[in-house]
Order: C-alpha cells, then structure tokens, then sequence
C-alpha cells in the first residue's frame, strides 16, 4: 500500500515564465491574488529550490583545479602579477602548438602579402585577416610597417579591436617577429624590418611601436613594457562564464597583460585592485589552485562564439538583443543564433505573432557552433580530407586518441568558405556542412527537377529565405557627423536602431551567384553592404584617416564653416540628417577643397559593395521557400530587387569587392527616388528559370511569323469571301 | 455531278492526327502556361509542367507509332515529293493558291487515295515532322532530362539556348497549326477536308476518281 | 489487323503515360499519411433536439423531473445507476494486504484535499448526480433519485445545493424544458470546482474552460469542443480516468485515439512517442490563467489570526489562509513535474496502515519507470497537504469538517478530536484520540490545456544545458539527446550487446 518515497527525489519545475503573447502569463507567476508579497516570497523559495535542482543535474567540471601562473611560471597568488593563461595551461596543454594553429589568434598575420600584390584585396589590404584587412565598417586602417604616416596602430588595434580578438599571434609580436614587450626601443626600426622591407622610409611612422594621439593627432610611442602584451586569452573561450566586458576595460585603457586576469572576474578569484587585479587568496585552495567549480573550464558553447560573433541567446526570458556594430554577424547579416521562437521575442517584430518558428533551428536541436566548426584534430569530428583516402577505404579509423587531442588540441577550427571570410583559405570547406548531416535527396523527393535544382541553388537560397533581425545596409565615411560617426543606414527596421519601438521587418537577401568550394557557382542569400569613403591618391593609396577627416570637416565639435556653408541648403545654421548626405558636387567639391587644404593628397570617393554571406537563421522545413512560383514567374524571388543604398555619396556607384567569389549579376540603378537598387538576372547569372526568363528576340521573332501567318490567312480568306461573292453575283 | 466517295486515310491515320492535334494544342497551352505563368495561367505551375512532360512524350511515342505506320504500309509515300515535275507541280500549286482559288479553279491535285498531298504539303509535313518535330521533342527531352543528366543539358549550351530554340520551335508550331487549320478550309467545300479527316473519306467528282471509289453518290 | 495495331498503339500510349506521369508525380505531397485525419474520431454535430414543447410540468422537486424524462426515455436511470457518477465507487482494485478484489471510488477512498466525503456527505454530495444523498443511509436504488438535469441542463440555471437537491429558486421547468447534450458547463460545475474553489485540484481544469481560447486550450478553444467531444460516452458511461480515484486504465481517454502514435509528420518527433506522453510536450504549464492550489495545510487551521510577514492577513482568504481549511500556496502557470507513468497507480485505501517514519505519505503514486516498457514521461501536478492521521493506529484520519448547523463538525466548532472521532466512526477507521498531521502527495496527471504545436515544447526546453527535464531522477544516465535513449542504454548495459 504505502510506497517508499526515501529513494524518489523531488524536483521543484523551474518557473520561469514563458512570456511574450502570454497576456496574463507573467514568468511563473506563483499566485496569491491579492497578496504579491507571497508570491515574491514562493517565487523565491521555488527559485532556491530550482537552483538546487539545477546543480543536481549540472556536471561538474571535468577540468580538475590547476593552479594559475604568471609569465614567469609563479603562482600569481604569491606573485600578484597578471596570469599568463600561455604558462598556466602549458603544465598540461601544448600552448605553443596551439597559438601557432589558430586563426583566431592570428588574424591574417601569418599569411601577410605586399600590398597591391593581390588582386582579390584592396591595393591597401596586406592580409587576408583583420590584421592587415581594412575594413570600411570599423574604417581606420592599420598602418603596415614602412607607411610614412600613422593612422592605427598596434597597440591602438589592440585597444579598440582587440576584444573581438582571441589574444596572442600580432597582440603578442605585432608586424614583426619578436614579442612587442621584448624590444629594444633601439632596435625598434630593425624589429619591424626583420620580415617587412621597411627600408624605404627609416622614418616611417613605426605602427608597432608607436600610437596617434587621439588630442593632438600626433604619434607618440608606445610602453609595451608597461602594458605588456594580450596573449590568446584561453579563458575567454573556456571558462564557464567568462568576463568579456572586464576584459574589453582593460585592453581599451591599455593594460593588455591584465586582460586574461579580467576575464576571471565572474569566477570569483578576483577582484579589481587600484592598480590591475588582485587575487582573493580565501577563494582558492590551500594549494593555492583555483578550484575546478570556480572557473569551469569546459567546451566552449555558443554562447562563447557569440561573444564576439553576434547575437546568441539561450536564455528563457525574451531576447532583446542590442543592436549595433559590436554584433558583427548580426549587424552584417542579421543573423541571431538562438533556439527561442521568434514570436517569443522581446524585439517588436512586424507579424510575429506567427513567427513561431526558432530563431535557428540548429540552435534549437541544441547544436552549438563548435559541432560543425569543430577542431580539426578532435578525434570525435575528425573528417580527413576526401581525396587522400584510398578507394577501397570509407572511413579513417586512424585518429588521435582522445588524451592525445587534449594536450596539443588544434585550434584551427573547421570553417566553410563564406564570401567575407578570407583567413586559412587552405581550411575552407573543412567543416560539417549541410550535406554531410542532412541527406537532401530524402526529404526532396516532393521536388520536380531535384538535381537541378540543387545544381544551381544553396541550400541557404530556400532554406534562409528571409533574415528577421536588421542588418547594415550602407556606411558613408564621406561625411562624418560632429562626432566623427559615419552616416550609417540599417535595413529591415522601421526606424532608428536604437529605437526599442521601431518595428523590425527583417529583410529579404538578394540570391547572387557565388562560387562553391566544388567550383559551381550557386544562388546564395547575401546581405549587401555599401560603403563610400575618400580615398588619398598618388602611389600609395590609402583611405583617408579619420584624423585628417575630422581635421578637415569639423571645427571642434561642430562642422568647418565651408563645409557647414554648403551643407546648410536651408540656410538655417543647421544641418538636419536630410542635408547631411555628399548628394551635389558643390559638397564634394568643398569636402575636396578641404581635405586637400589638410593635406590628403588627390581625395576622391570611393565606393564598395560587400557581399555577407546568409548561413545561418536556418528555420525548420516548413519555413523554407516551397512554393514553385515564389521563382517561376515573372516578378519572380530571383528577379526581386534589392534596395542597395538611399543614398548615394558624390553620385559614386559601388562595385562589388573582389575575391568574394560573388558575382553581382544583375543592373545597379538609380530609381526614381534616387535611391541605389540591385536588379538581379537570372541570365547574367547563367539561369534560364521556366516562368520567369524570356528570349525578347525569339518572342519577337515567333510572334511576328506567327502574327505574318495569322494575317496572311486572314487576307486570303477574305479574298476568297469577296472573289466567291463576286462570282456568285455575276453567275446570276 | 456524280461524286465518287473515297478513302483517304485509315482509321489510325486519323487517331494519329488527332492525338497529334489535341496533345499540340495542349502543349502549347502548357507551354505558354510554363513560359509566363503570370500571363496564361491555366493551370498550377506544377501540372502544367507535368501535363507538358507527359504530352511531350505521348507525342513522341504517337510519332515513333505514327513512323513505323508510315514506313511499314508505305503510306510514306505519300510524302515523299516525286522528283520529276515537283517544282511545275508546287509552282502550279503556288498559283493556284495566290490566283486560281479565286476563281474558282479546280485544283491542281488530282486526290486519290494514293496521292492526296500537294506538294506544298509534301514539303510543309517533311519539315514539320522531320525537322521541327525532333527538333522540339530533342530540346523538350533534354531539358527534361536536366533532372537526371545536368551535364547532358549543359553540354548542349545549357537551358538557356535549349530553351531558346525550344520556344521558338513552339511559335512556328503555333503558326503551322493556323495555317494548317484555314487550309483546310480550300477543299470543295470549306467543311470536305474537315470531314475526311474525321471519317475517312472524301466525295469526289466521279470523272476525277483515279482509284476505285468505295461507293458512289449522286 | 489494323485494329490489333491501334489497340497496342493505345495501349503503348497510356502506359507511357502512366510512366511518365508517376515519374513526375511527389511521393511526398500525394502521400497519405499512415494516420487518418483526427477529426474521422470526433462525433459529428448533431442538431440539437428542443425538448421545450415536451415537458410541461410544473415540477415541485427534481425527482418529478426524472420522472417526467423517464416516460421517454425509460432506460436512463438505469443505465445511470450502473454508472461511477452514480454509485460513487467504479473501480476494481485488489488490495495488496488482503489480495481482495474491492470497488473503490469517492464513496470508500480519501484524498490530501478535503480529505473524506463520507463524513460530510450533505455537502459533498452536491456534486452526486442524484438527489437526496444526506447521510451514510442513503440507498443507491431509486430511479427517480436520479439527476438528469445537471448533465443536462442547458440553460444555465440549474443549481444543486445541500444533499444534491435543487437549490432553491431553480425554475425546475425552464431548466427541464432546456435539456440536450451536455455541455463544458454541466461537466465543469463540479470537475472544474473541486475541493471547494475554481480550479484547485486539477491543475489542467478550471472555470476558464466555459469560454476558452486557443491560447488556453487547441480543442475547446479553436474547435469548440465539449467535453463529452473526446468523453465519448454510450449508454450513459462516461469514459475517461481521473488517477485521483481510478487504478487502471481501461477506460482512459487517449490522444492517440484520434491523431495516430505517429501525428508529427517529424520522423524525431514521432519517435518521442514511445517514450513521452503527448501531453508532455503539449502541456508544457499548468493553470494557465487560474491558480490552482499546489499545498494545503490542515495543521494550522482554526486561528482566529493569520500573520504573514506582521501582518494580518485575515482568515478568509482561499489563496492564503481560511480559519476552516489551514494555509494555502497556490500557482499558475507553472511547469509540472515530469514522472514515468504506465497507466496504472498505487491507491491509498482508507484505513490502511501507513509509516510516519517515511513522509510524504503516497496517496496514489504513478507505477513505471526507465525499464518499463509501457511507461511514458507525464507531465503531473503533484499536491502536498498536511493533514491529520491516528499516531497509534497509523491510518490517515477522517474528519467530519461539514455539517448542518447545530451539529457537530470542525467547521461548526474547530474541535480536531471531535471531528476526526465522528468522521473516522462514519468511515469506520479506527481512531484512537491521539492524533497528528503528516506530509501527503496526490499525483495528477495533467491532459487538457493542451496547447497548438507552435507552444509545445521545443527540443531544447528539456535537452541540452537550460533544459527542464529531470534526467537522472527519471533514471537516464543523462540527457538522452546525448547519451542515449532507453534503447541504446539498454544496448549498453547488456554485455551482448542484445537489445529488450
């Protein structure tokens, strides 16, 4: 009768609420109609209850407690110095081998070309990876040794983009070859030119050992020994929460070699001291390790890629993402990451109501970024290039052991071959791609003309149909605000960004072709992103540095008075937004006049389109583009056009970057509201889609034999009716 | 006049016409249906499609039939133009079309059973069904077979020229099929030839009947 | 000849038709699924029968109406009287002490909310679908006793009260006049009021169901169903189970009846049938828009005062503390608990010896676990009560708390020991005046407010990191997305590598 309950655990359910388009449903309102303080009080007790629940079912750590060293390989609970996560994990891991494979440390370093060696780059490019690859997003332009003039330096790159850098590679030996804080500051030049020729100009503005005063505009040099250098940050990736806010803090004010010791600072083992971090003693072992719970070394998630990424959420309550700039893959292609149903967002979404698919379906399945961008040694995921296998073999059982991948772990992560991702080339098409998970031809049998199909379209083409977060739509460096800010302009919001009531309508990408790693090319969603920005002529060109720019536009924090002059066409003293746009010659030609008075040598507008590939925001199948017409007819998916830019800077079209393997197939025009519009085609994109593409010559051509022969039947017809009439009247 | 009623074509002859005729006509409905679903929405894209592949190769199959018919009664004799006379005989044909039919002239053809075509019809049906029909059935198969051989279609110049010499095949089509029709309407009475086609048989002027008349009329 | 050529040619042309035809036909899309459509299980409307021109009365008590609805319909009462709304005990259950073979139901079982009926049959028997039931003396054997009209009342006005007679005021001939098919409304006035307030038991039931929405529930809301919709009920025998009085599960009412083992069009998903109840992912909370009670306390009833936090709360408030009934907690919108179920529970017989040394006592624990077969994850509320049991004796107590004024009752004159002493004499449980409270769990399995396929849960509410499943309590090794589900456990656990 009775049942013994001693063995049966009881769990209290979590009572996180489930909130938007729940009108009465509160996040688990526990109830008391007319007493909320009870509520407050039960939801407390429930949320204790359910935290314990939780670390029941929460494993604990694999990673056993180490102790943390600094560079010199000292405890740093003795020494007090910053901790060197390269010394600390080398006691167990193979730190060298895993800094030298890392393309997230080394960011193009390592694969550095002269500039206007490539015709795949800008003629100012020297890398394939944000160290040496100007972007015209973040602008500034890291000077490579040899410049004559300074505009970012290293340690300025380490400052203002180093937080979406993983640390170590140029954070730690900048363009040369010597750690930065090694350096003799006598041996500066030669340091420089020990791989680059810098010899041209002795004097040039040394980027690794100097910065711009942001005041003055002038360079002043850098104490590396007092900053010391980023090495790659371990921790950033593999604690259980690590502190990316603490860490960015310290890098912006320069102290770089405190910025691994920052990312500690959820765990508990430190605490900010007036000078860098100090290290609470109680909160480690009587061994002086930091325990395993505390820093929760693990697998890095999604949440962890997101970090500097773009938007990933896994939590329960609402997303409210913060949409800007620092999001970068969801500023460029509106991509969020996350298993939560679009309806259950806390964005204002235009019809979201019947949005109820996920975000990312792959999130949603519990995928994490790291299950198709995987290590390429990990013996789990190990996919050993095709090609190099014998015919008479399907799989490699020859593969790391599990221990072995764990001491030299290979952090060049598996990665596709996206139109803006150019670093580790020879790695592309290393990681899991759709085909390898999913077997198309199954689940497509529905689909007439399947192999053609998938001969000419992505998977992403019907399958990313739509992006529902806004994304960058144009950057106009020409004409920065009193700020020194860009004009930017996001699409698929119905407002400003910032704007938390600006409904958000997403944004349908443009298909282009882009050529797979098969070398087909193949309709992919793409986001566009023009820029237009002044460009410094002669030998060198370079994009104009900010500095100059503001030098020439702004007087202190409002515009010159000639530029403010030709801006002002309502002559009101100010410049609305509508006026701030370069949209006549008169204000090209003062902004000219001006840059030229600086110093910019031949100033001129420059324009880019850059293509950002849609990979992700993958929706479940019943959300994907199925209807034959969507393409099949005239005014047709593939046909539909794109709005480009709403501006257009000095009258300068945009041309599309190379080397993305995109080709812009269609006709960039200006429409009546002078705004920029892609027109894609079918036809330059080598399609011939049924219902859609035409041959106007052979419609003309066919309807004019058919229209003769028409007539011509006609004619005689009636010529028979008359001949038979007249002769019927003159028989009688 | 006494008329003579005689057999001009079997009855497989005449299925095979209006098999021909009716899966034409729907192919060049599904046809414009495919090529501008906006304009001559018939059907869903995806049957017209269908309906399209399906009659493509009901045409196909009805032409290999029809060829073997021809070859194996030596019907396809009739096509064959005789090369002694053919231009005097076309040239009269000509003539009689652009002036001889209006004054109500007899025609220049003799029809009997054994020679019912008129040069012009000789020449018109030899491209019709040895040029633009395999032509239209070639370019109709391989972009059908884009399914399964994309190289195949790809080696040819792709869907772009296949289709473009597929559609305009199809307008000649569409031009052959009015022309045909209204010539129908030349025989002794506009419906004659209309009704041979349907039951086989056309009265004939007795003094004219060259082959033996199956029954005669008055 | 010629006609054997036209037919093969015939022939030849619609088979190649045929070929083609099939060749560019979409297995997926013409398909017919291996489940019917749902709503082939759904009884189709009716139009409804006026009985108004029929009965014409005047009636001056309900057993007058009985008997006016049994001239036509003379097999009714008995077919009811056959029934568990009737006779109050339905069930077989052998009981495990004696091996017996027993008829359990409300008439002989306690629960953790009011405890007993018998005790304080005048009031709980306003919900007996009879009339008269005042005292344990009453017999189950007159067909006029029978009530028709609150099963069938469709005008809205029909009241029981005391003793399951009409309350006064009833117009007994409108209400006669307006019968026909039972409605959300004659169900609910006593399934969706249990233990004394609007949705306090269930969990899943509750007044908000007479005008749902879809948002609260895909069948009542977005289609309008009645109860007795999925209730099919023949000859007066309404099937489905509440686990709060049956054991078994012959008469259970399933999902699958109508939509199939396998209704996801999602090969994933449909697997999770063997394993997950449907109610699992398509009610993924509770109460949605009414508090239900999820703890009772009996042991601190009968003050004059209720302090929460200083403050004086009064004694009269059904979410926090009544002077008659103790403390409450009550929740809403709430996840339940997840447990393996396979249809069956244990019951706690009134009488029957429990063990003070193990709280909580089990009132009807859900038999299945990890190995069972059988056994599906199901969604429960469960609910605790403090109530009073025999220290001596070790049997859970009945008190009597209701009775007419004048006599005595707990709710008449808070004396535990003289309420427990008359309510255990009427339930014939031994009580020996030494008495305490102890911790009770009741399981409710959760089946209605089922919710549309775009609020079910997603793979990530129980898999995965945040997810809500209690794995290893539910006997996984862990989360079974990553480590395997019953089946490849049991591949592993068997040396041979050998499956069930």
């Amino acid at each position: 009768m009775m049942r013994s309950t001693a063995q049966k655990m009881k769990v209290i359910p979590i009572s996180s609420g489930e909130p938007g388009g729940e009108p009465n449903g509160l996040p688990g309102r526990l109830l008391a109609h007319r007493s909320g303080w009870l509520a407050v009080l039960l939801a407390g007790l429930f949320w204790l209850l359910a935290g314990t629940g939780m670390a029941v079912e929460r494993r604990t750590p694999l990673h056993p407690p180490v102790p943390l060293l600094d560079a010199a390989g000292r405890n740093v609970v003795e020494s007090a110095a910053p901790v060197s996560t390269v010394t600390t994990c080398a006691a167990c891991h193979n730190t060298q081998y895993i800094t030298d494979h890392s393309y997230h440390a080394w960011v193009g370093r390592n694969e550095r070309f002269k500039t206007g060696t490539d015709p795949e780059f800008r003629v100012w490019d020297y890398s394939p990876g944000t160290f040496g690859r100007w972007d015209p997003i973040s602008y500034r332009y890291l000077t490579p040794p040899g410049d004559t003039r300074l505009d970012l330096s290293t340690a300025e790159w380490i400052q203002s983009r180093g937080w979406r850098h993983a640390g170590g590679g140029p954070a730690v030996i900048g363009h040369g070859l010597r750690p930065l804080d090694q350096r003799e500051p006598a041996a500066e030049g030669q340091a420089v030119s020990e791989d680059q020729t810098a010899s041209e100009n002795q004097t040039g503005a040394n980027p690794d050992a100097r910065i711009l005063d942001a005041e003055s505009g002038e360079s002043k040099s850098w104490d590396w020994k007092a900053s010391g250098t980023v090495e790659m940050n371990c921790f950033l990736c593999h604690l259980e929460k690590p502190a990316n806010e603490a860490r960015k803090k310290e890098l912006t004010a320069g102290h770089f070699a405190w910025a691994s010791t920052a990312t500690l600072s959820e765990t508990g083992l430190v605490e900010p001291a007036t000078e860098g971090w100090k290290y609470r003693s109680d909160a480690f072992t009587d061994k002086g390790e930091a325990p395993a719970a505390l820093l929760g070394l693990r697998a890095p998630t999604s949440q962890h890629c997101g970090q500097c990424h773009g938007q990933v959420y896994f939590g329960q309550e609402p997303m409210q993402p913060e949409l800007d700039l620092k999001q970068w893959s969801t500023a460029t292609k509106g991509q969020v990451f996350s298993p939560q149903r679009i309806s259950m967002s806390g964005m204002n979404i235009r019809g979201k109501e019947d949005l109820t698919r996920p975000w990312d379906v792959h999130a949603e399945v519990m995928l994490e970024c790291r299950n198709c961008h995987f290590s390429l040694n990990d013996p789990a995921t190990f996919n050993p290039s095709t090609g190099d296998q014998p015919r008479h073999l399907t799989f490699e059982p020859r593969r790391l052991a599990t221990s072995e991948f764990l001491l030299g772990p290979n952090h060049q992560f598996a990665k596709g071959a996206a139109a803006q991702g150019r670093v580790a080339r020879n790695l592309e098409g290393t990681m899991r791609q759709c085909d390898q998970c999913h077997d198309a031809d199954a689940v497509h049998a529905w689909l007439p003309y399947r192999d053609l199909h998938f001969a000419q379209l992505s998977c992403e083409s019907c399958h990313v149909a739509k992006a529902y977060a806004p994304a960058l739509q144009q950057i106009d460096w020409t004409l920065i605000d009193p700020q020194g800010n860009p004009n930017t302009q996001w699409r698929g919001i119905d407002g400003k960004l910032t704007d938390p009531t600006a409904e958000v309508l997403g944004f349908q990408p443009v298909l282009l072709p882009h050529k797979n790693l098969d070398g087909r090319e193949r309709l992919t969603p793409f986001n566009l992103v023009a820029s237009w920005y002044w460009l410094e002529g002669g030998k060198t060109p370079r994009p104009v540095r900010l500095l100059d720019l503001k030098g020439a536009l702004l007087d202190g924090d409002q515009y010159h008075a000639s530029i403010l002059q030709v801006l002002d066409t309502d002559h009101d003293g100010q410049v609305q937004p509508s006026e701030r746009c370069l949209d006549t010659q008169a204000k090209v030609d003062a902004v000219r006049q001006r840059l030229e008075a600086v110093g910019v040598k031949q100033p001129h507008i420059v324009s880019e389109l850059q293509p950002y590939g849609l990979h992700h925001g993958v929706g479940p199948a019943d959300s994907a583009t199925r209807q034959c017409n969507t393409c099949h007819r005239s005014e047709s998916r593939l046909g539909q056009l794109f709005l480009v830019a709403t501006q257009i800077p000095g009258g300068v079209i945009p041309e599309l970057v190379h080397g993305s393997g995109v080709s812009l197939a269609g006709q960039l025009t200006v429409d009546e509201d002078q705004q920029l519009v892609l027109q894609p085609s079918t036809q330059q994109a080598g399609l011939y889609v049924f219902g859609h593409d035409h041959w106007p010559l052979v419609n003309t051509l066919g309807a004019l034999a058919f229209g003769l022969t028409l007539l011509g039947v006609l004619g005689h017809g009636l010529l028979r009716v008359v001949a038979a009439r007249k002769q019927g009247s003159s028989n009688t | 006049m006494k008329y003579v009623r005689m057999q001009l074509y079997s009855l497989y002859e005449r299925i095979w016409h209006w098999v021909q005729a009716l899966a034409i006509l729907l192919l060049i409905l599904t046809g414009l249906c495919i090529h501008d679903p906006d304009r001559f929405l018939v059907f869903s894209f995806q049957t017209a499609v269908t309906v399209h592949n399906v009659l493509g190769f009901i045409v196909l199959g009805n032409a290999i039939f029809g060829m073997f018919y021809y070859l194996s009664t030596g019907t396809i004799r009739q096509y064959l133009p005789q090369p002694r006379g053919y231009l005097v005989l076309a040239v009269r044909q000509v003539m009689y079309y652009t002036g001889g039919i209006f004054r109500n002239e007899p025609h220049p053809l003799e029809k009997s059973a054994e020679h019912r075509l008129n040069p012009l019809q000789q020449a018109t049906y030899l491209g019709i069904l040895n040029v633009l029909l395999p032509i239209q059935v070639l370019t109709g198969i391989l972009m059908w077979s884009g399914q399964k051989w994309p190289e195949a279609v790809l080696s040819v110049g792709g869907v772009q020229t296949l289709s473009m010499i597929h559609g305009l095949c199809a307008w000649l089509f569409a031009g052959f099929v009015i022309a045909h029709v209204y010539l129908t309407t030349t025989g002794h009475t506009p419906w004659t030839n209309l009704k041979a086609m349907i039951f086989g048989y056309e009265d004939v002027p007795a003094k004219h009947a060259a082959s033996t008349p199956i029954e005669t009329t008055d | 000849m010629r006609s054997i050529i036209i037919f093969s040619a015939i022939v030849a042309i619609a088979a190649m038709m045929g070929a083609v035809w099939s060749s560019t036909r979409h297995p997926e899309v013409n398909s017919q699924r291996d489940t019917p459509s749902p709503w082939t299980g759904v009884p189709p409307k009716k139009s409804p029968f006026s009985h108004a021109k029929l009965i014409s009365g005047p009636f001056k008590t309900g057993e007058e109406v009985t008997e006016a609805c049994l001239a036509c319909h003379p097999n009714a009462a008995k077919e009811m009287m056959q029934t568990e709304h009737w006779t109050w005990r339905g069930n077989d259950y052998k009981d495990p002490d004696t091996g017996g073979v027993i008829k359990i139901g409300k008439y002989n079982l306690l629960n953790n909310f009011c405890i007993h009926a018998m005790p304080n049959i005048g009031e709980c028997s306003s919900c007996h679908a009879g009339y008269g039931w005042e005292d344990e003396h009453y017999t189950f054997d007159d067909p006029t006793k029978v009530d028709c009209l609150v099963c069938h009342d469709l005008s809205n006005t029909y009241v029981k009260s005391e003793g399951g007679h009409p309350a006064e005021g009833v117009d007994l001939v409108a209400v006669a006049k307006s019968v026909g098919r039972p409605g959300r409304k004659n169900c609910g006035v006593c399934h969706f009021s249990g233990a004394g307030g609007d949705g306090v038991k269930h969990g899943d039931l509750d007044g908000t169901l007479y005008y749902p929405t879809t948002r609260l529930d895909v069948h009542m809301g977005r289609h309008d169903f009645q109860c007795v919709d999925c209730h099919k009920t023949k000859e007066h025998k309404i099937p489905g189970m509440s686990m709060s009085i049956s054991v078994g599960r012959s008469l259970r009412v399933t999902c699958t009846e109508c939509h199939g083992q396998h209704p996801h069009r999602h090969e994933r998903l449909d697997a999770h049938t063997k394993t997950v109840a449907c109610q699992t992912c398509h009610i993924p909370r509770m109460a949605i828009d009414i508090p239900t009670q999820m703890e009772w306390d009996w042991s601190v009833s009968g003050r004059d005062h209720w302090l929460v936090d200083g403050v004086d709360v009064g004694v009269k408030d059904r979410f926090v503390y009544m002077k008659t009934k103790g403390s409450f907690q009550y929740a809403q919108f709430i996840r339940p608990q997840y447990f393996w179920w396979n249809g069956r529970s244990d019951r706690y017989l009134t009488g029957a010896k429990i063990d003070p040394a193990q709280p909580p006592v089990q009132i009807n624990h859900p038999h299945g676990d990890v190995q069972d077969p059988e056994a599906k994850i199901w969604p429960f509320k469960v609910h605790v009560e403090n109530q009073p049991y025999d220290k001596k004796n070790l049997v859970l107590l009945t008190p009597r708390t209701w009775a007419p004024k004048g006599e005595k009752s707990y709710w008449n004159d808070f004396n535990w020991d003289e309420a427990l002493a008359i309510g255990s004499d009427i339930t014939k449980v031994p009580y020996s005046h030494e008495f305490d409270f102890i911790k009770t769990e009741m399981y409710w399995p959760q089946s209605h407010m089922v919710q549309v396929k775009e609020k079910a849960l997603q793979c990530i509410e129980c898999h995965g990191p945040a997810g809500i499943m209690p794995w290893q309590q539910l006997g996984f090794d862990g989360d079974p997305a990553f480590r395997g589900n019953r089946r490849r456990m049991e591949l592993l656990r068997d040396p041979r590598g050998g499956g069930r």
